[in-house]
């Protein structure tokens, strides 16, 4: 009887200790749309190959980011592992909220490093430590209207390094291009642009264009500050208001509709849209361009492109880092990005990923990633935006000049790294 | 002696009716606005944990333009929603209060917009306002030979944009409180004015505006503390732009707070704001009420 008490008690107490052995990693994840599907079939491969780690997952919208994670960062209850974009993330690594991966774990994050494309690696380090792993990336590329090139017998944009017209593609030709395929009073317009976005991703580009990054992370200061500055804004202004290719004064709310719609020979599209051309707007005949050369050769050929990208980290507060980092590396692997991106539409941030090989749309994507300066990693990012783009407008408007709009960003951003 | 213990007893029979309330007031609202003025003193933010500055961020604020640009920006906004929306109500007010047949049916229509959720609302109304000949609102200004305009990205047409979206909004709201009001008028006067030669307009001037002067007051204080606080019209319509054209106060609050990691600062405009509206609402109770 007492045998059989002890065996009992024996049960109980290794079932227990398996069940306390199994810990739970929390991951959260701002949607893409189909994570609610795809993310339970990578995490369930996952739990089964990690029969002792769950994970406690959860997806939620993009709007109210912010919030969400400033709160639960900030109240101690972060999730152990989320995904942030690159110019979210150095706010919380500033603040001492993340993991320096290469600290815990050195010898698999310099065993990764050969897995990932050199412009994503180096977007994860922040102040000499490594926080995140590359997970996907977005880019932005010229698109243009074939129909409409062809109907005006001009020559398309080049779609490949090796495109005879890719030298004379320049900032100057694109000018004149675009004015050649305006026709305001039939509603066609050159080139689709719009300063009316919350979000820098289609003016940063102007900024490279004419050589010159968003910040000067080393120094600490704004790095558009100067002529080359202002021959971006200067050369906005001028699309608008000199050349007059753009619609609705450069302000349109939504200029991708005015090229989908057919109305606009170029614009610039994100990698991500690609699959709702196909789909809702399947008679639209169009290629996919490089950026024309702008002043800036020095600074990525002057023709940078936006692209970002989006990172794994773990919270510093995570009580679980080797599950956590077993994670992370399941999310990272060649299998589930694969998966993950072709459900989504984005692209893997490894080399071995492959897209679509039915889209010939993608290529110039990939072919422009040496032009891809990515955005500066700083706490303050987010604010300068705010700052450049209330200045943008301005200039758009032409309430400032190019000049009076550069020098208020300049000095406000300056006086904001300052603080 | 007596009367005082009478009064105890009483106190002691009511407090603990009180007692849930007032633990909510203290624990959501008391204690909030104290430690949000704790905060106004120290900068840093969520993230970064926060650190005493003094008295920096109140004198950092006035000098701060975009700040400056917000107040203007909310009080032109104030200006232009208020006297408008009242003259709106009131005269809807007036002609539901006429109607004998479907008066219920029109008083569930003109509430139905608070109804609804800011977010759908705003995503109708950006449709309203695509710039364009497309845009109905463009369509419908060009009737009368206005050209075709970009509602919200024109820095002079951008507030009163969001003015038309907060009025149609909220009318509903201001047209039930003026029924209301209107319901409390005894018909006799009416009857007894138009028995001494009285006209629409002297009826109204002498007998509806003197007697919906509390309702007056009381939707002039609550729509001075309503509209400073504009924040949902501005995230969801023009965030902010173009340029600093449409922030307002809130909208700049929350920014600070969560965009750019100066909790503190924020809870010093915040502060800053609720002495406005404390002034402002003691101005207008000082005017309205004739003291």
């Amino acid at each position: 009887m007492i045998f059989l008490l002890v065996c009992c008690l024996c049960v109980i107490f290794l079932f227990l200790s398996a069940a306390h052995a199994r810990v739970t990693v929390t991951l959260w994840k701002a949607s893409h749309g189909a994570d609610p599907e795809i993310m339970p079939v990578i995490l369930q491969a996952f739990e089964e190959e990690y029969p002792d780690i769950k994970v406690d997952f959860l997806s939620h919208p993009w709007e109210g980011w912010d919030e969400r994670y400033a709160v639960a960062f900030s109240a101690g209850e972060p999730p152990d592992v989320s995904y942030m974009p690159d110019e979210f993330w150095p706010r919380f690594a500033g603040a001492g909220l993340l993991a320096r991966l290469d600290e815990l774990f050195p010898e698999e994050v310099a065993a990764m490093e050969a897995d990932f494309p050199e412009a994503f690696w180096r977007l994860t380090s922040f102040e000499a430590n490594q926080y995140g792993v590359p997970f996907l990336w977005v880019a932005i590329a010229l698109f243009y209207n074939e129909a409409i090139f062809e109907e005006a017998g001009l020559t398309l944009p080049p779609s490949s390094l090796d495109d005879p017209y890719f030298d004379d593609w320049t900032w100057e030709e694109f000018a004149d291009v675009a004015q050649k395929l305006t026709e305001p009073t039939q509603d066609q317009w050159g080139y689709s642009w719009s300063a009316a976005f919350r979000d820098p991703n289609y003016l940063y580009p102007y900024f490279y264009q004419a050589g010159t990054d968003v910040l000067d992370v080393e120094e600490n200061r704004a790095a558009f500050y100067g002529p080359e500055g202002i021959a971006a804004f200067q050369y906005i202004v001028d699309l608008i208001h000199t050349y007059e290719v753009i619609p609705a004064a450069g302000m349109h709310p939504n200029f991708h509709q005015v090229f989908y719609e057919g109305k606009a020979a170029m614009a610039p599209v994100e990698s991500y849209s690609v699959p709702t051309i196909r789909n809702q707007f399947p008679d639209l005949e169009v290629g996919v361009a490089f950026n024309p050369q702008g002043p800036g050769v020095d600074f990525f050929g002057g023709r940078g492109s936006f692209g970002n990208s989006g990172y794994w980290v773990m919270a510093e507060d995570c009580p679980h880092k080797e599950a956590a980092w077993q994670l992370i590396q399941w999310l990272s692997n060649q299998e589930s990005v694969q998966l993950f991106c072709d459900a989504v539409g984005l692209f893997g941030a490894r080399v071995d990923f492959v897209p679509d090989p039915d889209e010939p749309l993608y290529e110039v994507f990939f072919e422009s990633q040496p032009f891809l300066p990515g955005y500066p990693l700083h706490s303050q990012l987010r604010q300068v935006h705010s700052i450049v783009m209330a200045e943008a407008q301005n200039a758009v408007l032409l309430s400032k000049t190019p000049e009076e709009a550069i020098e208020a960003a300049g000095e406000a951003v300056n006086a904001l790294l300052q603080e | 002696m007596r009367s005082h213990k009478t009064n105890s007893g009483k106190a002691r029979e009511w407090f603990p009716f009180l007692l849930p309330f007032l633990c909510f007031y203290v624990v959501f609202m008391a204690l909030p606005v104290l430690w949000s003025f704790s905060l106004s003193f120290q900068q840093g933010g969520l993230l970064g944990g926060t650190f005493y500055v003094g008295f920096q961020n109140y004198r950092s604020v006035w000098d701060d333009q975009v700040f400056l640009t917000a107040l203007r920006n909310t009080a032109y906004y104030t200006v232009l929603v208020i006297p408008t929306i009242m003259v709106f109500s009131l005269f809807l007010a007036m002609m539901i209060n006429q109607m004998h047949r479907l008066q219920n049916f029109v008083k569930a229509c003109i509430f139905l917009p608070l109804l609804s959720s800011a977010v759908p609302l705003a995503i109708v109304w950006k449709a309203l306002f695509t710039p364009g000949r497309e845009g109905p609102l463009n369509y419908l200004v060009g009737l009368i030979g206005i050209s075709p305009q970009n509602w919200l990205a024109n820095p002079a047409l951008v507030i009163p944009s969001i003015v038309l979206f907060e009025i149609w909004r909220g009318f509903g709201f201001w047209t039930l409180v003026f029924l209301g009001g209107l319901d409390t008028i005894p018909k006799t006067l009416y009857e007894a004015a138009e028995i001494d030669g009285a006209g629409i307009w002297g009826r109204f001037r002498n007998i509806t505006v003197p007697l919906l002067k509390p309702t007056f007051l009381f939707l002039a204080v609550m729509g001075v503390i309503w509209n400073f606080q504009l924040f949902d019209a501005v995230y969801m319509l023009t965030y902010g732009g173009p340029g600093y054209s449409s922030y307002s106060i809130v909208w700049y609050v929350y920014r600070n707070a969560f965009h750019f990691e100066k909790l503190g600062y924020a809870a010093t405009m915040g502060i800053v704001l609720l002495v406005l509206i404390l002034l402002l609402t003691g101005f207008q109770r000082r005017v309205m009420e004739g003291k």
